[in-house]
């Protein structure tokens, strides 16, 4: 069953320095079935993360149509649960409070609720860690909470905006394992955004790869690697590498055609990040 | 979302009574989140009580040598002693509590109603671009005539008496406390705002659940400001409008010459304050902001 179904997707802004008109996102069309995990990789400012607020709720669409679990989209909702890249704790509350927020706002009862985020801070290694406050965690900690937030909410899809894009390589690593190991248990259905390869394709069902800006689809690669997955042997799959290095041809082949178009105008095509992450 | 900082700067300077006075075991700017009742204990506690007093007990010293060697008539300026009589007297009189009374009750109740509209008004403001554009000027205006330039106009609606005082009190409170309730507002970063909407906060639930606790560190920035703003605008009010009180007491003294009293009701005045902030404020951002790691840097 479809969990996730945007068509035709289409963004205009008006960039507020310049006034003029941009287009984020030319034409993105692409689903993402119940339990199934869609990541979305695309050169920097490609519009990915705009992909991800409109699917949010948090931006609106200029043209197209995104339907989560059967209805359109508009604006935020709980069928819908955000991963910052930022975590986006609430600092005042304690991590168990942050846990089970959403189930608060649902009107859940105290004891089911409190059982409920224990059971999701168990699962994503924070158990013992209830009443501690978010800033007292580390980094990896922290987005641990982020996901367990989200999970035990039981959205129909999980949004996740480059979570792990800030913390060090290292612990990425780990919390890239978490989350596969997590997905594997309870397939929860997830929409990934991503710059790096090698995490969208370990990570993923299917990768979603994006062209420059403005933004269409330019393939949809399927990862078909067994699970469970774990890095050591990962990356030692010859499918592994082949399908990684499939995704990265996609992306310079853009990247170069792109060069090319832009080679006799003013040359600033590359360096549209700010601008596309401007009406986030 | 950011605000220009010299806004904040400028309701900040123009408030003497800005942040802790004196740096309470604290030296400031190095607020780091600290392992918990690692500044409870009785020996941390004895220092930073003693660093709070030091500078106090120097300026005692200094009042002490300076008299002493000028030796000025009482009806200019009183010894320690002089000061200490007067309290004594004003002690066993009852005058004090009298005074005290009338001050502390006007004071609250001026405090709470202060409190309990600016914020949500603040709140308000900073959640709605709209709201914060249409009352921005009005309250940049307000801002300079907030508190003492109403007394007359005070003293015309209410008569002279307690409820021209708390209406003072109030209205000097009130933009300082609106203000730094709307830029904590702002403050607040998106994503949290975001992820609460993404969880199915209604709009009326976000103000508890985040926004308050949001702008909490500037809250109580405003609190402080607020509270030192209508400490000022009560004396002087009572000075004008008021037959009781501490201001009141601080004009009548002056009218006989008494400086013993008019000190002695000063020192009362700024032990009050420094009471109220180190039991009142500063617990409750012991309790909350230095609790959850949100201590701005810098401040």
């Amino acid at each position: 069953m479809t969990a996730l179904e945007i068509t035709g997707l289409h963004k205009n802004y008006v960039d507020s320095y310049s006034g003029e008109e941009v287009t984020a996102i030319g034409d993105v069309s692409f689903s993402v079935d119940e339990g199934e995990f869609v990541s979305v990789l695309g050169p920097s400012g490609c519009g990915k993360t705009t992909v991800l607020n409109i699917v949010a709720g948090f931006v609106n669409l200029t043209e197209g149509s995104v339907v989560v679990d059967g209805r359109e989209v508009g604006g935020p909702g709980p069928d819908r649960g955000v991963v910052f890249q930022s975590h986006a704790l609430f600092p005042w509350k304690t991590v168990l409070g942050n846990v089970v927020f959403g189930l608060r706002m649902k009107g859940v009862p105290r004891a089911e609720r409190d059982a409920k985020g224990k059971e999701f801070l168990e699962l994503v290694g924070l158990g013992g860690f209830e009443h501690k406050y978010p800033h007292e965690l580390s980094g990896g900690m922290q987005q641990r909470l982020g996901v367990a937030r989200v999970l035990a909410n039981e959205p129909a899809v999980m949004l996740m905006d480059e979570p792990f894009a800030s913390i060090d390589a290292q612990t990425r690593r780990k919390l890239q394992e978490d989350l596969t190991r997590i997905f594997e248990k309870r397939h929860p259905t997830v929409f990934f955004v991503t710059h790096d390869v090698d995490e969208a394709v370990f990570l993923s069902d299917r990768v979603v790869v994006l062209s420059q800006r403005p933004s269409r689809v330019r393939e949809i690669v399927t990862v078909d690697l067994p699970r469970p997955r774990e890095w050591r042997t990962a990356v030692e799959l010859p499918e592994f590498r082949a399908i990684a290095n499939r995704v990265n041809e996609l992306l310079v082949d853009d990247e170069a055609a792109q060069d090319d178009g832009t080679d006799d105008g003013s040359g600033g095509g590359n360096d549209g990040d700010g601008a596309a992450v401007a009406g986030v | 979302m950011t605000t220009p900082p010299t806004e904040k700067q400028a309701t900040a300077t123009a408030a003497p009574a800005k942040g802790r006075p004196w740096p309470g075991g604290r030296p400031p700017g190095r607020q780091r989140p600290r392992r918990r009742g690692g500044a409870n204990t009785p020996a941390a506690r004895a220092v930073s009580a003693l660093w709070f007093l030091t500078p106090l007990a120097l300026l005692v010293v200094v009042w002490l040598a300076v008299v002493a060697v000028v030796d000025p008539p009482l009806r200019v300026f009183p010894q320690v002693g002089d000061v200490l009589a007067a309290l004594g007297d004003m002690w066993s009189s009852g005058d004090l509590f009298d005074h005290l009374g009338a001050s502390l009750r006007r004071m609250a109740i001026g405090a709470v109603i202060a409190i309990a509209t600016a914020l949500p008004f603040g709140i308000a403001l900073g959640s709605s671009a709209a709201l914060s554009a249409f009352f921005s000027p009005l309250l940049r205006f307000s801002v300079a005539l907030a508190g003492i330039a109403w007394i007359p106009v005070a003293t015309l609606w209410f008569g002279y008496g307690d409820r021209a005082v708390i209406f003072i009190v109030w209205n000097a409170m009130f933009f300082a406390i609106t203000y730094n309730a709307m830029l904590g507002v702002r403050q607040i970063p998106i994503q949290l705002l975001r992820a609460a909407r993404s969880m199915g906060t209604t709009r009326l639930r976000m103000f508890w659940e985040v926004l308050l606790p949001g702008a909490l560190p500037s809250v109580v920035t405003g609190l402080r400001v607020g509270l030192g703003y209508g400490w000022r605008g009560l004396v002087a009010a009572e000075i004008i409008a008021s037959n009781a009180g501490l201001g009141y007491a601080l004009f009548q003294a002056q009218k006989y010459f008494q400086t013993d009293v008019i000190i002695a009701s000063m020192v009362i005045i700024g032990v009050l304050w420094l009471l109220m902030d180190r039991l009142m404020l500063a617990p409750l951002e012991k309790r909350t902001v230095e609790r959850w790691g949100m201590t701005k840097a810098g401040s």
